[in-house]
């Protein structure tokens, strides 16, 4: 029903996609388009999503059978190890079986090598998250670098962690839960960051987000992997966030957090107390991801139905409620953006950040991958503008 | 290092062992066989190439000894069979009283022995000796003038298998870099139970495939890729073999060099593996491996 071929030159991109995919969530959902294809996944505490998507332009060559859209998800785990070792691969074709309902990919490898791989697939319904990339948000424009080299100062195993930003500061600290009388982690961690050393940062409401840590390294890895600038849109506590990267016009990526709703917040919010998370896979009414360039009105409200579905980001020993994570799917209404927040709670001091022990076994390897992608620029063809105006592209990626 | 002092101490040591004996009437000593290598980790890396280290009571092997060296078997029922053949070549010293002596071993308590002093890069001597039916398979073991003393116990040798390989026409076989094959195994879906291998002289040549629960793989080698130092196939075979007997001999490839692999018509998978040793001598390292029972050559 599809087929797409890979070029050489774009093999390490799609092979970290599906790597990144496969980490983030059991499921792969493929949607095939005329002019695109479509890769997502969400994980599965439903806190964190991921839509990659292919410009026809990526590909070599790309055949739709009839023009239909073809939608359908495969089980992920599988292309952790297809596409583990990239490096001797020369071409991937990428394959829709309708008479054997698999999902192909026939790789050749160097010294005439040919593998190939069969995976079951079943029909769905396109799943999408609900997010904002309106830049009359918060939004700050960095390396994904200089974001790793920050969490790297976390300690490993740390669940969550949150960050502070102002008009002209920007704070990440590891999240503690005050309701745990006796949180087990006694080892707090606090790093201030230089706005200067944005490429953007443009805050115009203060904000405190709190999200999943595991994730966010997941997706820094991703990103810096591509060797391009991120923007990141951040609401506040209880929105989504979401980061983004562009890849020369023919590649991008987007990436959803959940954030905490701040408890000490009152509520013009409506936290409604939640039970175990129910399996959220919306139906082709989800609400469309909306994406403008200009400020913008609030995104309209889809119709879907229901009340904010609450996902419970990690259960707690004690049985005491677990922090309540914002809704990425299912109806919603977006508040105003500039809806002041009003944070009451004190910020700490500013310190000096203290540096503890590096977590991260994934991130090194990824580091190893990131190096080597230096050389791809080489053989881009920069199709559009791959940035906004007022963005910069590095000449070079800086050297590590 | 100055190996001529550590055989003279060994051989001191073994000396006054006889001393002392001497005046013990009941004390026989008889060695029928005795062989000592400068260099343990030889012997170390050759017998792990065979070890498989899942069984909690350790693996055991028969091991035979002959003037051309010693032969260790490890086998797994009627399917699997994997040998490493020390040539006598190995060592600096190596006599054999009679033709052939042959017993069963621990083969992991073994390589613990040899492994005593650590994964350290400086020499280890060994000595190997053996009294004769029903006496322990004695190592002394000298590093930096530290010397240790093993005695194993030897256990009745039983029938091996004799998979009488040549016995059945060869009639595919390829040679291939270590490396190559190790990457071609690793590709596979581990989590499967089976592997088919395919030998013939059309397209696809050389091929692995598995398939389980999570889907399908394969992974084909043309006949004129350069990762074949040889190609010799004559006819189109394929059969199916329990992936986790291939196990010992994918690890394997891991310290080898080159690999032989080879399909006879009865269907046996042989795998032979070149070992260069430290030395420069160079070692060979063999598994059988018998195909599952519904499938037929074609």
């Amino acid at each position: 029903g599809m087929e797409a071929t890979v070029p050489q030159r774009y093999i390490k991109v799609f092979a970290n996609t599906l790597t990144c995919l496969s980490k983030l969530g059991d499921d792969l959902y493929l949607e095939a388009n005329h002019d695109k294809i479509i890769l997502r996944t969400l994980n599965n505490a439903h806190s964190a999503f991921s839509a990659f998507q292919f410009d026809l332009k990526f590909f070599d060559s790309y055949d739709l059978r009839d023009n239909i859209d073809r939608k359908c998800q495969i089980k992920a785990k599988p292309c952790q190890a297809i596409f583990k070792q990239y490096h001797n691969m020369e071409s991937i074709v990428l394959a829709l079986d309708e008479d054997e309902q698999k999902l192909r990919f026939e790789i050749r490898c160097k010294h005439g090598i040919q593998k190939m791989y069969k995976l079951a697939f079943v029909e769905c319904e396109v799943m999408k998250a609900i997010y904002n990339k309106d830049e009359g948000f918060n939004h700050i424009v960095t390396l994904p670098r200089r974001l790793l080299e920050c969490v790297g100062n976390f300690q490993n195993g740390l669940e969550e962690i949150t960050v502070l930003a102002t008009r002209n500061s920007i704070k990440v600290k590891s999240y503690t839960d005050e309701s745990k009388s006796n949180d087990r982690r006694s080892l707090q961690t606090e790093m201030d960051l230089n706005p200067l050393d944005f490429e953007e940062f443009d805050i115009k409401s203060d904000f405190r987000v709190t999200f999943c840590l595991k994730e966010f390294k997941l997706m820094l890895n991703f990103c810096d992997s591509l060797g391009q600038l991120l923007t990141c849109y951040i609401d506040k506590a209880g929105q989504p966030l979401s980061i983004s990267v562009r890849y020369f016009g023919i590649f991008e990526c987007d990436f959803v957090l959940a954030t905490m709703i701040d408890p000490t917040l009152d509520s013009s919010q409506t936290p409604t107390t939640t039970s175990s998370s129910s399996a959220v896979m919306s139906t082709s009414e989800a609400v469309r991801t909306e994406k403008r360039k200009r400020k913008s009105d609030h995104l309209s409200p889809s119709n879907l139905s229901t009340s904010p579905r609450i996902i419970q980001s990690s259960t707690s020993p004690r049985g005491s409620p677990s922090p309540i994570v914002s809704p990425i799917f299912g109806s919603q209404r977006m508040s105003n953006p500039f809806e002041s927040v009003g944070d009451p709670s004190p910020h700490s001091q500013t310190s000096n950040p203290e540096t503890f022990e590096h977590a991260m076994e994934e991130e090194s390897h990824f580091k190893k991958r990131a190096r080597s992608m230096d050389g791809m620029s080489d053989h881009m063809e920069v199709i559009n503008d791959p940035m906004d105006d007022d963005e910069e592209v590095p000449s070079s990626f800086p050297e590590k | 290092p100055q190996m001529a002092d550590t055989n003279d101490s060994l051989d001191t040591y073994l000396n006054k062992d006889d001393t002392e004996q001497q005046d013990d009437a009941d004390m026989e000593v008889q060695i029928v066989f005795l062989a000592k290598i400068n260099n343990a980790r030889i012997i170390t890396n050759i017998l792990s190439a065979i070890h498989s280290s899942s069984k909690k009571e350790g693996q055991t092997a028969t091991v035979r000894i002959t003037v051309e060296g010693i032969k260790f078997i490890v086998e797994e029922g009627k399917s699997f069979q994997g040998t490493a053949f020390l040539q006598q070549e190995l060592f600096q010293e190596f006599t054999l009283k009679g033709e052939q002596e042959e017993f069963k071993i621990n083969l992991s308590l073994l390589l613990d022995c040899l492994g005593i002093y650590g994964t350290a890069t400086s020499f280890v001597a060994l000595q190997i000796a053996y009294g004769g039916y029903g006496d322990s398979l004695v190592l002394m073991l000298e590093e930096n003038g530290i010397i240790t003393n093993c005695g194993l116990k030897t256990m009745e040798a039983s029938d091996v298998n004799n998979f009488n390989f040549r016995a059945s026409p060869i009639q595919n076989k390829v040679i291939m870099e270590a490396a190559f094959l190790q990457d071609a195994f690793n590709e596979l879906d581990w989590s499967s139970t089976q592997v088919t291998v395919l030998l013939s002289p059309e397209a696809p040549f050389f091929r692995l495939a598995t398939s389980g629960p999570s889907g399908s793989c394969q992974v084909d080698y043309p006949k004129g890729s350069d990762v074949f130092e040889a190609f010799e196939c004559d006819i189109t075979q394929y059969n199916t073999y329990k992936l986790s007997l291939l196990g010992p001999a994918v690890k394997a490839l891991g310290i080898s060099h080159k690999c032989q692999l080879r399909m006879n018509q009865a269907g046996v998978l042989s795998l032979q593996h070149l070992i260069k040793n430290e030395d420069k001598n160079i070692s060979f390292v063999d598994f059988f491996i018998a195909p599952e029972e519904d499938q037929e050559d074609e």
